[in-house]
Formats: structure tokens, C-alpha cells, sequence
């Protein structure tokens, strides 16, 4: 058996403020609680109430990933800064983890799903999505985070009729993407709510790629960068 | 007691350390002035996104500077208010983090109160009572000072504040953007009295301040000398001076009449404005003649830095208060709110 990686994932990327702790003996300990607005306040006690649960020093800790988007832009902030500071002042690495990669991998662990469309509604209009397959038990990107409106939704013809399983907000209006898209899903999962042991499962597979980095160098994946109009 | 201050309420991250025995250690800062330039003003978003690219770099610098390793840091003191909710919400996460990860104590300090005490970073510091003029982006604020938290409002604009007419000025003006420093460097080209700038609330009693009449001014004046002819770099530069002029002449005489009202003789101004030299020198030379005097920190402890911060956080640190993790942040926030030392 392979020996534990202590990591702890922060997700605040949506209206949670989710938790998952490895600890040294290789046990999850998880928090999840709802925390709409709230999260700038709630998680550093959060993160401190776990790591007294699990007994663990905070210096214990070898890695630090969190959930780097898209999501809510202050959401993906307060999560990286979070981060950044608790990789900083322990001399550890980031793991910044795609959300769309963590909600494809949450829902291959449940349903065993190997086809994954995820579309996150992003607002004004569009959808962030990204579409997703596990092979050998590993995730691999077929078309990466993008964000545009949700008709204008495509994927290569290669991958028809894969038995595609949609997940993520961006489903709820499921009329909204094309017919050709609405014809491959064959099963949606609009009202997933992101639970940071996704994020800490995909961090367990970047450590042993040896992916992290540097505190200051972890930054959120907005993906969407057009945030004003020049006048 | 060394203090890691960290402001990000706006467009500049201000990172500094403070020790109460030795003074300011070390501070840095990087401005987002080129950023927001192309805008004509801070774009909320981007400002949040640059700050979270900053911060920890800039500490790296300022421990560096001070040859200290981060568990030197005794206490972490950062703005929570007044400002944009985004931009403060990086600060406040990293201090905070950083707080629970050293172990250390963390205060939320008010941006305001970081600009009032900047002065006692000098030298020769201002000593309690005085009146204080806060003059910056978002505040012209009158207000008495007794000590530290021991403020009492007595005037400030009903409208604009000083900065934000200066910056709206500058724009109007194509002089771009921060407006202060263009303004006060086309001004020293300008002749002040070559149009007639009105000088607003002078005629009426009390200690409060409109500049949006002034604004309005201007815009009329330059449509005026616009329709005639187009308007020549002599035409822009005088209404700059003018303006300065009619600004400053009003601060002057409500600092004056502040003065008076409290008996106090000494005046301490703060806050971006309060780096603008004709402002400096005509306080200067007016209070000299009611044997009052005016006291100011360095022109870059006068807009947005880390060592207001750390040095309010420092004060407050050392007698024993603090807040939880979970205090909320105050985007706006009464000065006047503040428990005394
Ligand atoms: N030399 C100068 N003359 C006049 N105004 C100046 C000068 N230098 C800076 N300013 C003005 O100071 C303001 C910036 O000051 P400061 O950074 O204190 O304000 P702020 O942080 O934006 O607002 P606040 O502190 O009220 O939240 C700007 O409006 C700028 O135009
Ligand atoms: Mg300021």
C-alpha cells in the first residue's frame, strides 16, 4: 500500500465552504457545510476545527490543494488565498484543481460514469463547461474549461454517442444547449453540490505527478477574463 | 512587538513591517495605477486579481529587507474597511490565514485611521490633540483628534470628496488618471487667476465641503472656451491652477475655522491630497500667522500604503486588542465607530 500524502482541500467555489483533510495514518476527514456569503469568515475557523478533530498539527501537512475554478470569483479567492498563505507559512506546495475536473471525478466515483460533460451555470447568459473521461481510473480533459453561452455548447463527432453523463449546474436549463447535445446525454445531474474530497482525490494523483507549486504561484482559473467594457 | 501591515482596500497592495520599539522596518508597495488606466478608474475585479498576485511576494520582500523570517512577525494587522468588499477580502484572507498559521494575534484596522496616523511615522510626529483634515479619493473629512479612537466628526463633503474632484477634473481635462499629481504638475505651468473659480461653502458657516459645484465649473468653462476655439495646452494648464487654487483655498479656510472653533493650534493633514505641495505651503505660511503649525507624513505615506496600516495595527496590537477569525469585513465604516485605545 502506498504511504498517505497529509493534503488538506479547501473548496469555496460555490455556496459551500467544503473540506477535506488526509491526515498521516491516511484517513479523510471531511467538513461541508453551506455558507453562501459567508465564507471569508467561516473557513480559517474550519479549517482549524478539523485538524483538531483529526488531531492533527497543522505543521503536519505536506500539501495544500484547493478548488481554483471556474466558480465564483471572490469564492476562488478566498479559497487561493487561503491556500497560498497556509502553503507560504508552512514552506509546502499548492495543488490548484480544476472545480469542472473535481465534479467529473465526484461523479465517476458515485455513478461510475466514464463520459462527463460538466457545465457550471456562469451567469450573464453562459455556461462554463468542459468535457471529461476516465481511463484506468485516471481523468483525462478532452476539451478543457471554457466558458461561452450554452447553444453554442460543441463537441467533435468522435465523441458521440458515448453514453455522456451531464453534471453541474449549468444543466438545469438543459433546453438551453443544442438539440445534438440534448440527444447525447443520457443522464443529467444539475443540483451536484462539489465536495472538496474530489478536489483532494485529484490532489493525491498531482502529488504523485509532482504538480505543486510554489504558494505565490497558485492562482484561480477564471477562465472568464472579459470582466468590463472599455469605454 | 513587530507587525506585518497589509493594505489592500483599493488599487495599491501595501505591504510593511512595524516594530514598536525600533519603528518602520521595512515596507513596499506595488501600484495598479497602470491597470486601471485605460478605464479612468479602478475596475473593481481586476483590482481583486492583481492584489491575490502581489501579496505574498511583497511580504517575501519586506521580511527580506528586514532580514527577519516569518515567525519574527509578533501580530498581523490588515484593512477591513472602508473599501471595495473584493479587494479587501484578499488582505483579510491572507492575514488572517497567516495569523492562525504563526500563531500570532490579527486586527482588522480602518483604512482611515491607517491615513491619520501615517504623520507619526515622521520624525518629528504630530502629539495629541489636533485637528485633522483626511483628504483623499473618498474622504474630506474635518475631525478631532484626542487620541487614538478618540475622534469627533466636525465637518466633511456633502458631495464629492477632494481627490475624487481632482481625479474628475484631470479626466475632464484629458489629463488622465490618478488626477492629483497630473493636476498639481500642469498647475505649476498655469496662471491660477486667469478665470474665476467659484470658492464653495465659503460664505456659509460650518466645517462641511462641497467640490462638485467646482467640477461643474470646470466642465462649463472648458465647454465655453472649447465652442470659441480649440483648447491650447496654456488654456488647460490655467484652469488646472485654478481649480488647485479654488481647492485649496477652501481647505485652508475650513482648517482655519476648525482651528478656531477648538482651540487647538496644531493641524495634521492625511490621506492622498494631503501630498500636494501648494496645499503644504499654503497652510504652511497661513497657520504660521494664527501661531498654529501643520504636520504631514512623506508624500508616499500619503496615498494608500502598508506602513499606515501596520503602524495603526501595531498601536491597537500592543494594548491588547484583537479581533477573532470570523469579524466581519466593514466596506463602509465610520471612523467615529472606533473604540479607543
Ligand atoms: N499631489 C496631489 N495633489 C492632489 N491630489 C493628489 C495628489 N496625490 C494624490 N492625490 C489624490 O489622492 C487620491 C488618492 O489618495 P488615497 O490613496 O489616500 O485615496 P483612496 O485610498 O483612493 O481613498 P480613501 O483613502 O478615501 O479610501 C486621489 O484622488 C489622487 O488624485
Ligand atoms: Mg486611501
Amino acid at each position: 500500500m502506498k504511504s498517505p500524502v497529509p493534503l488538506l482541500a479547501i473548496d469555496t467555489s460555490g455556496a459551500a465552504c467544503s473540506l477535506a483533510l488526509c491526515d498521516t495514518q491516511g484517513q479523510v476527514w471531511t467538513h461541508h457545510q453551506a455558507a453562501e456569503r459567508q465564507q471569508a469568515k467561516s473557513l480559517v475557523p474550519q479549517i482549524h476545527a478539523l485538524l483538531e478533530q483529526a488531531h492533527m498539527p497543522l505543521q503536519a501537512l505536506q500539501g495544500i490543494a484547493f478548488g481554483a475554478g471556474p466558480g465564483s470569483f471572490t469564492g476562488l479567492r478566498i479559497a487561493c488565498m487561503c491556500a497560498q498563505s497556509l502553503a507560504w507559512a508552512l514552506h509546502i506546495p499548492v495543488y490548484p484543481i480544476s472545480t469542472l475536473e473535481a465534479y467529473a471525478w465526484q461523479t465517476y466515483q458515485s455513478t461510475y460514469a466514464r463520459y462527463l460533460a460538466v457545465a457550471l451555470d456562469a451567469r450573464m447568459g453562459e455556461v462554463y463547461w468542459g468535457l471529461y473521461q476516465i481511463q484506468e481510473h485516471s481523468l483525462q480533459t478532452l476539451v478543457p474549461a471554457q466558458v461561452c453561452p450554452p447553444d453554442q455548447v460543441q463537441w467533435p463527432q468522435a465523441y458521440q454517442d458515448q453514453d455522456w453523463v451531464g453534471v453541474g449546474s449549468g444543466w438545469q436549463n438543459a433546453q438551453a444547449f443544442s438539440p445534438w447535445i440534448q440527444g447525447q446525454m443520457q443522464q443529467l445531474y444539475p443540483d451536484a453540490d462539489l465536495k472538496a474530497q474530489a478536489i483532494l482525490a485529484l490532489a493525491e494523483q498531482a502529488w504523485a505527478r509532482g504538480e505543486g507549486m510554489a504558494a505565490a504561484q497558485a492562482q484561480p482559473f477564471y477562465i472568464r477574463d472579459q470582466v468590463t467594457h472599455r469605454s | 512587538m513587530r507587525v506585518l501591515g497589509i493594505e489592500t482596500s483599493c488599487d495599491e497592495t501595501g505591504i510593511a513591517l512595524y516594530d514598536t520599539k525600533q519603528g518602520l522596518l521595512a515596507h513596499a508597495l506595488y501600484s495598479q495605477i497602470k491597470l486601471h488606466a485605460t478605464y479612468g478608474g479602478v475596475v473593481p475585479e481586476l483590482a481583486s486579481r492583481d492584489h491575490i498576485q502581489r501579496i505574498l511576494p511583497l511580504i517575501d520582500q519586506v521580511l527580506a529587507q528586514a532580514k527577519l523570517k516569518p515567525q519574527a512577525i509578533d501580530g498581523i494587522a490588515y484593512t477591513a474597511g472602508p473599501g471595495l468588499i473584493g479587494a479587501l477580502m484578499v488582505g483579510a484572507m491572507c492575514a488572517r490565514t497567516l495569523a492562525f498559521a504563526l500563531q500570532v494575534p490579527v486586527l482588522g484596522v480602518h483604512h482611515m485611521e491607517g491615513h491619520l496616523l501615517a504623520p507619526q511615522l515622521e520624525v518629528n510626529p504630530p502629539a495629541f490633540p489636533f485637528v485633522a483634515l483626511l483628504v483623499s479619493g473618498g474622504h474630506t473629512q474635518l475631525i478631532e483628534v484626542r487620541g487614538i479612537g478618540k475622534y469627533q466628526l466636525l465637518g466633511e463633503s456633502l458631495d464629492d470628496a477632494a481627490g475624487e474632484a481632482f481625479d474628475k477634473t484631470a479626466k475632464m481635462l484629458g489629463l488622465g488618471y490618478p488626477g492629483g499629481p497630473k493636476i498639481a504638475a500642469c498647475a505649476a505651468e498655469g496662471n491660477a487667476d486667469r478665470f474665476r473659480f467659484p470658492r464653495p461653502m465659503l460664505d456659509r458657516p460650518g466645517l462641511d465641503f462641497s467640490f462638485s459645484g467646482l467640477k461643474t465649473h470646470t466642465l462649463t468653462l472648458t465647454r465655453q472656451l472649447a465652442a470659441e476655439r480649440a483648447l491650447q495646452p496654456q488654456d488647460i494648464a490655467d484652469i488646472a491652477a485654478g481649480f488647485q487654487q479654488a481647492v485649496v483655498d477652501t481647505l485652508v479656510a475650513k482648517c482655519k475655522r476648525a482651528l478656531k472653533a477648538t482651540g487647538l493650534k496644531s493641524l495634521v493633514i492625511a490621506g492622498g491630497v494631503s501630498a500636494n505641495q501648494s496645499l503644504r505651503t499654503r497652510l504652511q505660511a497661513s497657520l504660521a500667522g494664527m501661531g498654529a503649525q501643520v504636520k504631514y507624513a512623506r508624500p508616499e505615506f500619503c496615498t494608500d500604503n502598508g506602513a499606515m496600516i501596520a503602524y495603526a495595527g501595531a498601536c491597537r496590537l500592543q494594548a491588547g486588542q484583537s479581533d477573532d477569525l470570523e469579524t466581519p469585513l466593514r466596506p463602509r465604516w465610520p471612523l467615529t465607530e472606533l473604540p479607543p485605545l
